[in-house]
């Protein structure tokens, strides 16, 4: 696959699933990694770079059973561009489909 | 490796990288093993899921050299590489035209070693059909790097509008209508590059043509309408501005629609349309072209004496049609013909023809993929001179009936009605 196509798709899963809640690391990555093969390390670049860019923020929360973990929070500036890229994505993925099976 | 040697290995790959960053990734990746471990996976589990440290080090020098992460506004989408993803694309249209060529070097070659009699026509037909995709192999090739190129260089040239237009805000629903009086209004030409087009007479005899984009507002904006008669030819045009938007941007299109009412007779109709349907009802004109690209051509309840459709993508219709000569042409859809006509002539690549018309004077059908289907209405007898390479023929009328062969020419009744037919690869069957 296309690595700046992947690149695209990746963020858009993570975005995705910060939509509704926070969630940390571990949960994002072993979900999107179960599903897609793609090494979790990748993700964590994917996070930090969503980080850079103020479209995801994070704070430490202590959790019930073992250290603090970091949990990443969808700015508004994020949530508008997820939005966006989530249409743009499926209109993509619709018109794709309507041309290879005709 | 256990997590402990892992960890150290992922330091010291990291160590020629800014603290900052070697802190945030190491302690990213203690709090995964944590997790990991909580949740029943082995050190062993964990360190096989985060997968190769090189590779880590690879994508965080790209990331770092700038590569995917242009973003600097929301509204981009996707951090497409113009330049690449148009390489790319040309890249593929190279692959797919080669692809067709030796598809129909295949196809020459089956028919040579044909060896009958009967090959020999086979024989020619499959090399015109091979330079004939050879051709368009070219074409394709052509178009799709000069396209790509636009693409690249109108991106790069406007991208500060579009992020100038991205921060304006959203503006009221598109719909514009335009009404002329019907006496000035004989000939009319629509050329649109997006949307749904709809033509029909209209109620009152004059003309109206009515545009609504349902898009965003950066949508809207790429678009521009205009209704307008120069030298007694009235023009609706829909353009698309040159490259307001990114790759993917330029293959998602809103929903537009494009209604236009004529009056009731008509000197001359040409609508064209690059993406979108176009619907065609109760038109009286001497004269219709209608050119589609990406889209399914529908034309009802009409009455042109010359009628000339072409599509590249789509399906064609023709619906209780009434025309003296029909001439349809169709890369990758099927054809259907319903209605009265003198003289029809119609050729597909890819798609099936089906026709169920009256036919006076003559019919001339090819296909090269697809199989050619002609119920006759009202007919006395027809004369059929037909060839197919791979496909049979099939002919019916009245008590008559002649099937099987692959080429010949055969007449029924009267024989008054002059059909032609060729196919490479489908069945040909005739009913009259």
């Amino acid at each position: 696959m296309n690595a700046q196509f992947k690149k695209g798709a990746l963020e858009l899963c993570v975005l995705a699933m910060l939509l509704d809640d926070d969630k940390y690391g571990y949960e994002l990555t072993d979900e999107i990694s179960k599903n897609l093969e793609i090494a979790p390390g990748t993700l964590y670049l994917v996070l930090k770079r969503l980080k850079d860019d103020d479209l995801v923020t994070t704070y430490l929360k202590e959790s019930d059973n073992g250290p603090a973990r970091k949990y990443y929070h969808l700015s508004d500036e994020g949530r508008t561009y997820t939005n966006e890229l989530k249409n743009e994505w499926i209109a993509f993925v619709k018109a794709v489909d309507g041309i290879i099976n005709n | 490796m256990n997590k402990e040697q892992y960890m150290k290995a992922l330091v010291e790959a990291l160590s020629s990288f800014d603290e900052e960053i070697k802190n945030e990734i190491v302690s990213d990746y203690e709090e995964h093993f944590d997790n990991g471990l909580q949740d029943g996976k082995t050190e062993e589990q964990i360190i096989a899921e985060l997968g190769s440290i090189d590779e880590l080090v690879k994508e965080l020098n790209e990331m770092k050299n700038g590569k995917g992460s242009e973003r600097k506004t929301g509204a981009q989408g996707f951090n497409f590489d113009t330049q690449k993803a148009a390489e790319t694309f040309a890249e593929m249209a190279k692959n797919f035209a080669s692809l067709l060529g030796s598809m129909a070097a295949g196809v020459a070659n089956g028919a040579e070693k044909m060896g009958d009699s009967m090959s020999n026509g086979a024989e020619t037909f499959a090399k015109d059909f091979k330079e004939g995709f050879d051709n368009v192999s070219e074409k394709v090739v052509n178009k799709t790097t000069a396209f790509a190129k636009e693409i690249s260089e109108s991106y790069k040239a406007n991208r500060n509008a579009y992020e100038e237009a991205c921060a304006k805000e959203e503006p009221a629903e598109d719909k514009r209508n335009y009404d002329e009086s019907a006496s000035d209004v004989r000939r009319i030409v629509i050329d649109t590059d997006n949307g749904d087009v709809s033509v029909k007479a209209s109620e009152d005899g004059l003309f109206h043509a009515n545009y609504e984009n349902f898009g965003s507002a950066n949508q809207q904006l790429s678009y521009d309408f205009d209704v307008y008669n120069k030298d007694g030819v009235q023009y609706v045009t829909l353009k698309r501005k040159g490259g307001v938007s990114n790759f993917f941007k330029n293959l998602l299109t809103p929903k537009i629609t494009v209604d236009v009412l004529v009056p009731g007779l008509l000197e001359s109709i040409s609508v064209s349309n690059k993406a979108g349907n176009l619907y065609a009802e109760k038109l009286n004109a001497s004269k219709a072209d209608f050119s589609l690209m990406a889209g399914d051509i529908n034309v009802s309840d009409s009455e042109c004496d010359n009628v000339n459709v072409s599509a590249m993508a789509g399906n064609v219709k023709l619906e209780e049609l009434n025309s003296k000569n029909l001439f349809v042409k169709s890369m990758a859809g099927n054809v259907r013909a319903n209605g009265n006509f003198e003289n029809a002539k119609i050729t597909s690549t890819a798609g099936n023809i089906h026709m169920d018309a009256k036919v006076t004077e003559k019919i001339v059908t090819t296909s090269t993929a697809g199989n050619i289907h002609i119920d006759l209405r009202e007919c006395n007898g027809y004369k059929v001179d037909f060839n197919s390479t791979s496909g049979r023929g099939n002919f019916v009328q009245g008590e008559n009936r002649i099937s099987g062969s692959r080429s010949g020419v055969y007449s029924f009744g009267d024989g008054s009605l002059n059909i032609k037919c060729s196919a490479v690869a489908g069945n040909i069957t005739i009913n009259g």
